[in-house]
Parts: structure tokens; sequence; C-alpha cells
């Protein structure tokens, strides 16, 4: 079966082998690999593999594997899409300490939603701050996020900027 | 149809251009050094048959001199000119021989006047229309019935991304395929602020005091600033290319007057910078802050607009433009009366 892997990897050395090592593990077969750093986007770059599986089972172990270490945007088995991922960084403004952050990325997780990494910038705990978010998402379960940042956003009064 | 009138092998084009400001003084200033180029090229003698503005109108039926009208509006003494008479559009429109109305009178996007009424009362009168004219948003499907019904034509390239050829390159260059969605930076003062902030490292308040000091903010910025500029051209947008009947009320938005230099500051250590975006898909219009990977063809900087259309069979296709000043909006305006002159 013909397969087709499209990930982000971050740019530093062993990314791109942790992506081959879980498909030699389970008998797949990479016919091409390509791997654009002129498009590197926010520290990571594309990369997309295609490659033969024996059946759906490995196609899925495949996946199960590589999404425990790498951000997995795309995947299709026999041109059928399987996995559509977004993945994008979301800028909060405003007392977003105060205004609970935990609950905040608690609510996005609850999306079905998961949140990569958390950047904090605080001058003064009086002042309004500002956090930047990476959130990947199941292409389906998109706007029913985007409804929950909106209600959030004015809940706590933060501004919420998307890519 | 434009009435026939030949001079030898040339076709007089009539214009009555109503609105003498940037945009319709830019007009005249682009014919009056590109007229003979239209003669030869296209065999057109376009000739401006009659000016309005608030106070008055010039009309004369063998074509307004150029260099004069535009010399009296630059020295801010319309009234000044020996052809002026402090008749109003409503005294000219019926008397008037022209075959194209330029209308280029201030926007107004709660009532659309006093450009619909000139846009209709042109129709009426079975003359085309090119304007320049925001208002348009209010009524845009029935003015293109109107025109559709009546047999005429009604071009409005000049009111988004000011000189950028937008719905000219939808028209010709896409009808191969359907576009899916369309969002891009629609308005250069914003763009200018947060380019400031970005790279200067200013404050937002800092900034919108320089871009009013150059002239690109007025002094109520809100139409800007509060995203109302680019929510009117998002509509127009969306119901001229995806063919959506959405009024200005059913657009989300959100402008960029409460954006911190500290979030840019943080955007930018991640390789972004935030810009005002509007984006329809047909079914959803927002104009929101977002944020442009630093990579993005839409990451453009200064008052430049960009927009994107994600199409059928091309994938995404970006053009970047300048988006307003006069001659650069004006040039979209003679574009849209030459290609009515050519076909007519
Ligand atoms: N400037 C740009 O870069 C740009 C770009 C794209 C689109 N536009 C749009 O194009 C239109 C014109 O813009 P602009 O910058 O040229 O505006 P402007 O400089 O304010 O000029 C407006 C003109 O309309 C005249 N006017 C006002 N009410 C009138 C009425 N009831 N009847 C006849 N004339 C009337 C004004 O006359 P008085 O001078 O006597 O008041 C003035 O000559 C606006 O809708 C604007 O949104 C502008």
């Amino acid at each position: 079966m013909q397969a087709v892997i499209e990930a982000k990897l971050f740019d530093k050395p062993g990314e791109l082998l942790e992506l081959l090592e879980p498909i030699a593990r389970f008998n797949g077969n990479i016919l091409s690999v390509s791997h654009i750093r002129e498009l590197k986007s926010a520290g990571k770059i594309p990369a997309r593999i295609e490659l033969e599986v024996p059946d759906r089972r490995a196609f899925g172990d495949i996946i199960n594997a590589l999404e425990k270490k790498i951000e997995i945007s795309n995947a299709k088995l026999n041109d059928i899409v399987e996995i559509k991922r977004k993945s994008f960084a979301v800028l909060l403004l405003g007392h977003v300490m105060d205004s609970d952050a935990n609950d905040t990325i608690k609510r996005i997780v609850k999306c079905g939603a998961s949140v990569s990494s958390f950047y904090l910038g605080i001058k003064n705990l009086e002042l309004p701050s500002t956090a930047m978010l990476w959130v990947h998402i199941d292409d389906k379960k998109y706007d029913a996020l985007m409804e929950e940042l909106d209600k959030i956003a004015k809940e706590k009064k933060l501004m919420v900027i998307v890519e | 149809m434009i009435k026939d009138d030949w001079c030898g092998s040339m076709k007089n084009l009539k214009i009555y251009l109503v609105g003498f400001g940037n945009i319709g003084v830019g007009f005249a200033k682009i014919l009056a050094k590109k007229a003979e180029a239209y003669r030869e090229r296209y065999g057109l003698n376009i000739l401006l048959t009659g000016i309005s503005f608030a106070e008055g109108s010039y009309v004369s039926g063998k074509g307004i001199p150029l260099d004069e009208a535009i010399g009296y509006a630059t020295a801010r003494k319309l009234q000044k000119h020996k052809l002026y008479t402090n008749e109003s559009f409503d005294d000219v429109i019926g008397k008037v021989d022209a075959d194209i109305l330029v209308e280029a009178t201030p926007t107004n996007i709660d009532s659309g006047q006093p450009g619909l009424k000139h846009i209709n009362a042109a129709f009426d009168r079975g003359m085309h229309v090119v304007t320049s004219n925001k208002s348009i948003v209010v009524d845009f499907h029935k003015l293109v019935e109107c025109a559709e019904k009546a047999g005429l034509e009604f071009k409005y390239e000049a009111t988004v991304g000011g000189g950028i050829p937008i719905f000219s390159m939808y028209r010709q260059c896409l009808q191969s395929q359907d576009v899916i969605s369309i969002r891009g930076i629609l308005n250069g003062t914003t763009n200018y602020i947060l380019t400031r902030m970005y790279e200067d490292g200013l404050s937002f308040d800092s900034a919108l005091q320089q871009a009013k000091e150059m002239g690109i903010a007025e002094a109520n910025s809100s139409y800007d600033v509060d995203g109302i500029d680019s929510t009117a051209k998002l509509v127009i947008l969306s119901n001229a290319i995806l063919g959506t009947n959405h009024r200005y009320k059913d657009v989300k938005r959100e402008g960029i007057a409460n954006i911190s230099l500290e979030a840019i500051q943080m955007a930018k250590k991640h390789g972004f910078a935030i810009r005002l975006i509007g984006q329809s898909d047909g079914r959803h219009l927002v104009v929101k802050p977002r944020l442009v990977s630093v990579r993005s063809p839409l990451n453009v900087g200064g008052t430049l607009n960009a927009l994107e259309f994600e199409t059928e069979l091309l994938d995404t296709l970006t053009i970047v433009g300048k988006g307003a000043g006069s001659i650069e909006s004006s040039s979209a305006v003679m574009s849209d009366v030459i290609s009515i002159g050519s076909r007519c």
C-alpha cells in the first residue's frame, strides 16, 4: 500500500532519523524523502516521505510511534487522507496569568488540541502580559477550537491572535 | 453602449467625474499626461465633459481643459475657474453629455450616500459607472443587478487594493477555476503602523502619530485602525469574487489599537509579524490581527497591500502592490474607463 507522511521537524541533528526509524521498524519501505530547509518556519522544517507499507495495521503502528516523537501534519494511505492536522501559533495578550493561564490551556486541550510550547513575557505582574503557544489540532476540530478561543478572549478580556 | 461619436478613426469617450479630490484630481492628472497615448494605443479620445464637487460643477461638451482644472483644484480655488457654476450633481446629471460616470466622492459605509444616489442616477440615464467609492458595499448586489438589467458596465477596481488589479485579474485570468478563499492585508495605514512597531520598536501610539505626520493616517484614525476600511473592502471582495451576498455587519471585526509592542516583539522572536488580515471563505468573513510568518508572501511591509487567493487549480496566488495613493488608485479608475471604452 502506498502512503505519504508529512511532518514538521525541529532544525536539529537527528530529527530526520527520528522520523525514519519507526518506518523501518514496522516494515515500511521508503520511496522518497524530501526535507526542505528553505521552507523553515517558526523553527521547524517540513518533511515529506513517500513509502510503501505492508498493510493498514503497519501504517497505524508507524503513525502511532511517530506521533509520540514528532509533529505529523498530514498522512495519506492509498491517496485517502487519514490525518490532516493544523499546527499554528497563538498569541495571547492581556492579563494572561491573572486570568488563569492553566485554565486557558486546559480549555484548548479539551477541544482536542495539543499544546507543544508555551512562552510567557511578563514585565511586571500588574501590567498586561504576552504569551505565545503552539497548538496542533485535527482539521475537523479547528472551527470548534476557534469558537472556544473567541469565548476565552471575551470572558478573560484577552486579545487572541492566531497564525 | 457608448453613443456613436467618432472623430475620424477616433472614438470620443465622454466622462462625467463626480468628486474632485485626491482621486478625481489624480484621474485628471493621468488623463492630462496620457491622453495622447490613449488616442494612439486604443483609438480613444477621452474627454471630461463634466466635473462636480461639493460646492459646484464645471460642464463643457467640448471637454474641460485639464491642466487649468487641476491647477484650480490644487490651489483650492475651484470657484475661480471660468467654467464654474454652483450647480450640484442633481442639476448636472440631466444635461451632461457623458458615456461614463466616474464616481469619486467620500465613502460612507452607513448610508452609502451620496455615492449610491450618483451611481443609480447614472444607470437611469444609460451611463456606465466606474467608481473608487467603497460606499458600494451598502448595496453591492443591487448595483450589479441594475447595471446588468440596463446592459451597462459597472466597475470598481480602485475600491480594493488601490492600484492592484484584483478584479481584472480575477475576471481575465482565473476564468478556468473557482476561487475558494481570499485573505490579505487590505489597509495600508494599519500595515504601516504595524511595520513601524516591528521594525523600529515604536509603541502603537508613536507609530500612529508618525503615520499622521506623514499624511498616511487621518486625524480621525478609527476608520483605518479599527478595521472599518478593511471590512468594507473584504465585503466587496467576497461578494464580487466568491459570489457571496454579505453585508458590512456580517463581518467579525477587530482592529489593531490594543496590540502592544511586547506582543509584536514576542511574535518577532518566534519568526512572525502581526498583520491586520481580512479573510473570507465565502461563509465566514473576518477582519482581525493575525500572526503571519515572516517568510509568507503575505508579510509585506510599509503601506503595501497583499492579497492571497486560494484557488481550485493554482493552489495559492499572491499579489502585492500599493493599496492607496492618489495616482495609484486613479490608475485603476483609468484602466476601468479604458476597458469600457475599448469594448463598447
Ligand atoms: N485617496 C485614496 O488613495 C483612495 C484609494 C482608493 C479609494 N478611495 C476612495 O475614493 C473616494 C474619493 O477619495 P478621495 O481621497 O479623492 O476623497 P477626497 O479627497 O475627500 O475627495 C472627495 C471629493 O468629493 C467631493 N464631494 C463630496 N460630497 C459631494 C457631493 N455631494 N457631490 C459632489 N461631490 C462631492 C468633494 O468635494 P469638496 O472638495 O468640494 O468637498 C471632493 O472633491 C472615496 O470614496 C475613497 O474612499 C480613495
